[in-house]
């Protein structure tokens, strides 16, 4: 029993590094029904800003997590003006391929750049994993920071957009963009704020990637964001609460996997894909919606 | 109030609407009929910053130039349109849905003056403010779009087919809400297919056939022009 449960709390942990990536995913699909694949890629650049911004002299922890998430934003705001907005009315398929277009540069640029480049980087201890017992099951310093960081953004979020005048924009311009600008929503202004919020989330899941495996090469983010974007489809693309909930549960789903076999993680999560999307097509939280043509 | 001149919509090699001019003055009830597919939607659509329009067009509103300018700064000058099915927020409540027409106003003494009048003027909205506006009857979900139309304080309203799929008993509820509206001061540019209802309650009215105006002048007059009744009055 306390086995599980001490398997739960390396699920939590890695269940909320996929919830915040999913939203990033979750958020742009809502907005503008795209399937942005250089999410991923916008996390390895908040990982790598974390990892330079460690370099200088007395740069900790908050700064770190603070300049990932504003460069990811930046950045994932700047792939939106530069390519994706060009492509906005043009049909979804070359949306989708802009996407990819952007994640290969991304990654690939990445690894021509002199300071980052193709060799792997050691993230830096930006916070000491320090373990102490509580009832039998052994906690660490770091899994509390990330669990409780997590949900404190996972809440935040949930306010901003449930709560909050730009929130309800955003989904008033998910569900009709026409109607939406008809009461006075900047459309394009809440799609750049909404890729910045992504954009974010994901500097923060980059920053966490690179305390749980500190090991940095261009490929991490494609890597997780991959697992993530799965999570985000099992919740229910477009669904924010589905985000967070299918996020938490792969992560969960993968540890104990893991535990058996270590070899099957990535494979549960294809399975536990097809299941759901046999059981629910429009995943946990989804709605099916019929097109209009 | 509303000055529209040469204007043209183009869709591909198609001209939705071509080349029409007309005017609503302040105070009015100005209404456009015409069949399926004549562009009156079109037109609408152009005027809100919905739709390009083509370079010679030029639209005034209260003097001022908009048809360069983008569907959000429209409305902020106080031009609003309860667009062609309704059009709400379906996952949003009633209440929501109304905050949304609010969306540019930083007047919360304001918001609250216009969320109080759009509550007396449909007291059914008020009963079910917390549901979602997907749940409402298709009479409650037009009473929404107007109530959040007029959320945006605007001084004129374009209505696109407010009767469209309503019950007969609910059609006179909305169009005795838009006579109403004009008792109030508000400007109205109306599109309908029951062009019926439409010639009733106008002052003036313009026929739109294949994108052109092929005939305009007082509502009543056109209420009885032969050629309309067979066309449009079913008589």
């Amino acid at each position: 029993m306390s086995q599980l449960i001490q398997l739960l709390i390396y699920g939590l942990q890695l269940g909320a590094v996929y919830a915040l990536v999913a939203l990033g995913y979750t958020m742009v699909y809502g907005i503008v029904r795209l399937i942005n694949s250089a999410h991923g890629d916008f996390l390895m650049l908040g990982a790598y800003t974390a990892f330079f911004i460690s370099l200088l002299n007395g740069a900790g922890l908050v700064a770190c997590i603070l300049g990932a998430m504003l460069a990811s934003g930046i950045i994932a705001v700047t792939a939106d003006l530069l390519a994706f907005k060009p492509m906005r009315d043009q049909p979804k398929f070359t949306a989708l391929i802009t996407a990819l277009g952007v994640s290969t540069f991304i990654q690939n640029l990445s690894r021509a750049l002199p300071f980052i480049g193709p060799i792997p980087k050691p993230f830096p201890t930006l916070l000491e994993s320090r373990p102490f017992e509580v009832a039998g099951i052994t906690v660490t310093t770091v899994q509390i920071f990330m669990i409780v960081l997590a949900t404190i953004l996972l809440l935040l979020l949930s306010y901003i957009v449930g709560k909050t005048k730009i929130g309800r924009a955003m989904r008033a311009v998910a569900l009709d963009r026409d109607a939406s600008a008809l009461m006075g929503v900047d459309i394009n202004r809440v799609i750049t704020i909404t890729f910045f919020i992504g954009g974010c989330l994901a500097g923060v899941g980059g920053v966490f990637y690179g305390i749980m495996y500190p090991t940095l090469e261009v490929s991490i983010g494609s890597f997780l964001g991959n697992k993530a974007f799965i999570a985000a489809v099992i919740g229910g693309i477009g669904n924010i609460k589905g985000a967070m909930v299918g996020g938490i549960l792969m992560g969960v789903i993968e540890i104990y996997a893991t535990s058996i076999n270590a070899d099957v993680g990535f494979g549960v999560f294809y399975l536990f894909l097809i299941i759901i999307l046999l059981v629910k097509p429009a995943g946990l939280f989804g709605k099916l919606t019929t097109e209009k043509v | 109030m509303l000055e529209v001149s040469h204007l043209t919509v183009q869709y591909g090699a198609i001209r939705g609407v071509d080349d029409i001019s007309f005017s609503v003055k302040e105070g009015e009830i100005v209404t456009l009929i015409g069949a399926n597919g004549a562009g009156k939607t079109s037109t609408l659509r152009a005027i809100s910053g919905l739709n390009k329009t083509s370079p010679e067009t030029s639209i005034k509103f209260m003097g001022q130039e908009i048809s360069n300018q983008r569907a959000h700064n429209i409305v902020k000058m106080g031009l609003c349109h309860v667009p062609e099915g309704r059009r709400i927020f379906y996952d949003m409540t009633v209440s929501e849905n109304l905050y949304m027409g609010a969306y540019t106003s930083s007047n919360s003494a304001q918001v609250k003056k216009n969320l109080e009048r759009a509550y007396t003027l449909f007291p059914r909205l008020k009963e079910r403010e917390h549901q979602l506006g997907g749940t409402l009857s298709g009479g409650e979900q037009q009473m929404l779009a107007i109530a959040r139309a007029l959320m945006t304080g605007g001084k004129m309203v374009l209505f696109d087919e407010p009767s469209m799929g309503l019950a007969p008993i609910i059609v006179r509820d909305i169009f005795s809400i838009i006579k109403e509206l004009r008792e109030e001061g508000v400007t109205i540019l109306l599109v309908e297919q029951n062009a019926n209802m439409a010639l009733t309650i106008a002052d003036r009215a313009y026929v739109m056939e294949t994108g052109k105006i092929t005939m305009s002048g007082d509502a009543r007059d056109i209420k009885n022009d032969g050629n309309v009744k067979k066309a449009y009055l079913g008589a």
